[in-house]
């Protein structure tokens, strides 16, 4: 059916996953492969819409929903939401790879597969979504697989963590909600692509206007893991499966930065920037605050959620500063963060799944015993330390530079910066503590990750590298789109 | 006589004892239970002609005459009834499959269902009513089948408590109900709804009438479970069989909300009379209460009963705001609660019937060992907390922004932090029954049987196909609150 392109890619795992979960009786963790085709599937379809939004700038598919209850199911692919989606389904593709070796050992393997695909579309459709309900919606079927796998599949006390991840998502998505519908209230549309010819009609005062930008800044905060409602993230990200914290990292907490670029910056421009000195403190707050945190940390995976959330302050500062040099920054941090983040994290779990521990007082002296995680391990670190020439580098001098566009915010990324020493101190502990050092006895027999798990490492090692040397091929993409937005907020 | 609805049901109740008997004598009990489903069929068939009447005609009207009464109209049955009594015999029909095997180990098979089909017969009369007089005696008979109803388990002492609690209950809201009728009839001389309705509309507030609406909702209210008049349900619903309380909740609390609406709308105007404030004012607190108390239950049944007045909190939002699109969102609300709390409580009474307890704690990690159960709660009870893209959520988000729309902000946040609220027990419940590691007992214990999965599965879809494509069944509760709403052609139809 041509035209509804965007519409049947993503439909097309959620129609799979029931036979995804039958065929998990059978097969076991070869229903990996299963999976993983589908995401490929779905990757290509998304990739070859890439030409079309070049061209036209953007894709858009209306669907009449509900029609009684005023609902549209729309679906858009422009310049800045397709990039993103091309980036979450790559880091899902990849972690499903990557799921087959490291999930051997667990059952019910079709019910995770399964969720897996219904939380990849959740996070495209967010990200696709034109219309505030179908926002929401996606929003929380984001939530609910992502909370079975946790509960289901993670270490420690997952239970009690998926709880506490739940309760601290869904309220957050409540205040998201009250912000959707206070928008409903005044402009009596829940299409976002209407908001600013209702808005230039003066149907909503500046005041109410803020009130709406705050609401659905704390619905996105909390996804994003921002300080102070962080605290469910370095529980959930470090008690998830590794996969699965590849993909919290990586891609789903994204996904408030996106909701808060697409929403209310994006048309509720002259709120947002009233606020953006309140934003831009939490912004650098987060980002000092998870970088000393992940330096106190002696689990592998405890460090990185850290790290997550500190590198979640540079994208929020990005966004807060609202200048186009920033904000190109900040979304192209999301996809080197992305990339950055996800491979640690994987790299991460092969430690785990070949050491069985994660402690890091325990691992020493790896490089020479996994030297093609050594390497990944190292590649991933740099780029998201900010040193040339990986993709990390390119991002965040972008949001520097945006910050020093503004003269007011002199100070604040001044302050920002300082939190780039301590990114690269822990990183570098990390990569000394882990690979170099002598080697204890018990680490003698260690042997390097099976191939499905080095692939996926591989390739966004690759990634990181070329997006370092070669940053156009995604900024050229997010640029023009950038250009859009920022006329909006003059 | 009363529409081939009524007759049909009629007709069934009272053959029933004599098929139970051959039954008994044959030896074979399965007659019986595929005489009630038969019954139902053919009931859902009758109700479906009369559907296609009704959207025909507008109104349907049966007359009646009798020594005592003079020639007057008895029912009166608009889209608005329709969908009601649809919602009832869908109910119905489903837990008539499900009982077949559910009830196997009771006895008194015939009685329990004679006293089905009396229920249903109360509920659907109550609903056809179109004069006070007729609802008030299907009304008395509903009291009295219920009270049977949830004395079923007679042997222990705790249903026939529950019973006697409800009874005195619901005679004191009939009484207040039988109060407000005979004030009616004194300001007008008429019970005739319709005639009723062209009375009072022209009586200017004063405070005859304020006592009159008082009176209306403390006794509609009593069956419709508004807190405070409530009490009776969280006691009631542990103590019947599960197939009784998937009726309870799903269909009998309504009929309240039926009447509610049905009397309130008609007789008395929301713009003169703001008797929608006090439903508003209503709302907050059976919702808010309906959902602090559920979070203490550790029984699951009683759980869902507090989860059942909560629904009826958001429902009385669409009541209180009064428009057509907010009665819709109630009336959608209505069916896809009498789904998911139909679905719920079968699901509890799966667990019941393969472990004989109704503790939470000693169910724990049920839902693994019977899957397809676990699934099916899994999903009733996401579409009772509202989860996008599943029914429950559609029919909230349309309460929601109908109150928005009628400039009523607060009713829609105080709504939406309740159901934030909600979440908790809800998902307490899915980490307790479905996510936790089965041990001992727990683990050994099969998958319902299939009779039983039927049904469930049928309505787990439905929850799930409303939230995707929710077009066909508010698009019909839109036409049954358009009916609601449309006053005069009510009263015009009677004359």
């Amino acid at each position: 059916m041509p035209g509804s392109q965007i519409l049947i890619s993503l439909l097309f795992p959620v129609f799979m996953a029931p036979i995804v979960f039958w065929s998990g009786k059978r097969l076991g963790n070869k229903t990996g492969a299963i999976a993983v085709l589908i995401l490929v599937a779905v990757l290509i379809q998304f990739l070859s819409i890439l030409p079309q939004v070049m061209d036209a700038s953007f894709v858009e598919e209306t669907y009449e929903w509900a029609p009684i209850a005023g609902l549209t199911f729309g679906l858009r692919a422009d310049r800045i939401s397709l990039p993103i989606v091309l980036i979450i389904i790559l880091l899902c593709t990849l972690a499903a790879i990557y799921s087959i070796a490291y999930m051997e050992h667990r059952t019910g393997l079709g019910a995770y597969f399964s969720s897996f695909l219904l939380f990849t579309v959740g996070m495209v459709g967010v990200v696709l979504a034109t219309n505030l309900i179908e926002f929401y919606m996606f929003w929380e079927l984001m939530l609910l697989p992502s909370y079975f796998m946790i509960a289901e599949w993670g270490y420690g006390k997952a239970k009690v963590i998926a709880f506490k991840y739940f309760i601290f998502t869904h309220v957050g998505a409540v205040f998201l909600l009250l912000g959707i519908l206070t928008t409903y209230v005044y402009l009596g549309t829940f299409n976002m692509y209407e908001i600013p010819a209702r808005l230039s009609a003066g149907l909503m005062s500046i005041e109410i206007q803020k009130i709406v930008v705050i609401a659905i800044a704390i619905g996105c905060a909390v996804k994003m893991a921002l300080w102070p409602v962080h605290t469910w993230l370095p529980d959930a990200h470090s008690e998830a499966p590794t996969p699965i914290s590849v993909l919290l990292s990586g891609a789903m907490i994204k996904c408030g930065a996106y909701g808060i670029i697409r929403i209310a910056l994006t048309f509720f421009g002259d709120a947002f920037l009233s606020l953006y000195t309140v934003f831009a403190v939490i912004a650098i707050i987060t980002m000092i605050y998870g970088g000393l945190m992940a330096l106190a940390q002696t689990d592998v995976k405890r460090l990185l959620a850290y790290s997550s959330i500190s590198q979640m302050g540079y994208i929020f500062f990005g966004i807060s500063v609202a200048t186009a040099y920033g904000l190109t920054g900040a979304l192209f941090h999301i996809i080197n963060h992305a990339i950055g983040k996800g491979l640690l994290f994987m790299c991460a779990g092969a430690l785990i799944h070949q050491t069985g521990t994660r402690d890091l007082k325990e691992l020493q002296g790896l490089a020479g015993k996994m030297p093609i995680t050594a390497m990944a391990v190292m590649i991933g670190c740099f780029s998201l330390a900010g040193t040339p020439p990986f993709g990390g580098f390119q991002s965040e001098w972008m949001i520097f530079a945006g910050g020093f566009q503004r003269p007011e915010f002199t100070l604040f990324t001044s302050v920002a910066l300082i939190s780039t020493l301590i990114t690269a101190a822990y990183y570098l502990w990390f990569i000394y503590r882990v690979f170099f050092g002598p080697r204890p006895e018990k680490l003698e027999n260690v042997k390097e990750a099976p191939l499905t798990m080095i692939i996926p490492m591989l390739i966004l090692a690759f990634l990181a590298v070329l997006l370092g040397i070669w940053p156009r091929f995604v900024t050229d993409i997010i640029a023009p789109g950038v250009q859009q937005i920022s006329s909006l907020i003059k | 006589m009363f529409t081939a609805v009524l007759d049909s049901l009629l007709f069934f109740m009272v053959t029933i004892p004599v098929v139970g008997l051959v039954a008994r004598k044959v030896g074979v009990r399965k007659i019986l239970d595929g005489y009630a489903i038969l019954g139902l069929i053919l009931t859902s068939y009758y109700l479906y002609e009369l559907y296609f009447e009704v959207l025909r005609n507008g109104i349907v009207i049966v007359k009646y005459s009798s020594v005592i009464l003079t020639p007057t109209v008895s029912l009166e049955i608009d889209m608005f009834s329709v969908f009601m009594v649809f919602v009832y015999i869908g109910l119905a029909l489903l837990v008539a499959i499900y009982s077949i095997r559910y009830m196997e180990h009771d006895t008194g098979l015939t009685w329990y269902y004679t006293l089905l089909f009396g229920l249903l017969i109360s509920m659907v009369g109550a609903t056809f009513a179109g004069d006070f007089f007729i609802l008030f005696i299907f009304w008395q008979f509903l009291c009295i089948t219920v009270t049977s109803l949830v004395a079923f388990r007679r042997r222990r002492w705790a249903p026939i408590e529950a019973s006697i609690k409800y009874f005195i209950i619901a005679e004191v809201g009939t009484a207040s109900l039988l109060y407000a009728m005979s004030l009616l009839y004194g300001m007008t001389g008429t019970l005739n709804f319709a005639q009723l309705a062209t009375s009072m509309r022209q009586v200017s507030p004063n405070p005859w009438v304020y006592l009159t609406i008082a009176l209306i909702i403390v006794g509609f209210g009593v069956e419709g479970t508004i807190v405070p008049f409530h009490t009776w349900l969280p006691d009631a619903h542990p103590e019947a069989p599960s197939s009784i309380s998937a009726l309870l909740s799903g269909a009998l609390v309504k009929v309240g909300i039926y009447c509610i609406c049905r009397v309130l709308f008609l007789l008395f105007l929301p713009a003169q009379i703001h008797w929608n404030v006090v439903l508003a004012i209503f709302a907050v607190i059976t919702m808010t209460l309906g959902n602090i108390m559920a979070l203490l239950q550790d029984d699951i049944k009683r759980l869902f009963a507090y989860s059942t007045i909560a629904q009826v909190g958001y429902i009385l939002i669409g009541v209180a705001v009064a428009t057509q699109y907010g009665v819709m969102g109630a009336l959608f609300h209505i069916f896809n609660d009498a789904m998911m709390k139909g679905l719920a409580f079968m699901c509890a009474g799966a667990f019941i019937y393969r472990t004989q307890t109704r503790d939470l704690k000693e169910l724990s990690g049920i839902g693994r060992s019977m899957p397809v159960t676990g699934a099916a709660l899994l999903i009733a009870l996401l579409s009772l907390l509202g989860f996008p893209p599943l029914a429950g959520f559609v029919s909230k988000y349309i309460l929601f922004t109908s109150a928005i729309e009628a400039n009523m902000p607060l009713l829609a946040i105080a709504g939406v932090l309740n159901s934030a609220f909600s979440a908790a027990y809800y998902l307490r419940m899915i980490q307790i029954l479905i996510l936790a590691q089965p041990n001992g007992r727990i683990a050994e214990v099969k998958e319902a049987p299939v009779s039983m999965l039927i049904p469930m599965c049928a309505m787990a879809f439905i929850v799930v196909l409303l939230g995707i494509w929710p077009e066909p069944i508010a698009s019909f509760a839109n036409n049954a609150a358009g009916a609601l709403l449309d006053a005069p052609s009510y009263i015009r139809h009677a004359a």
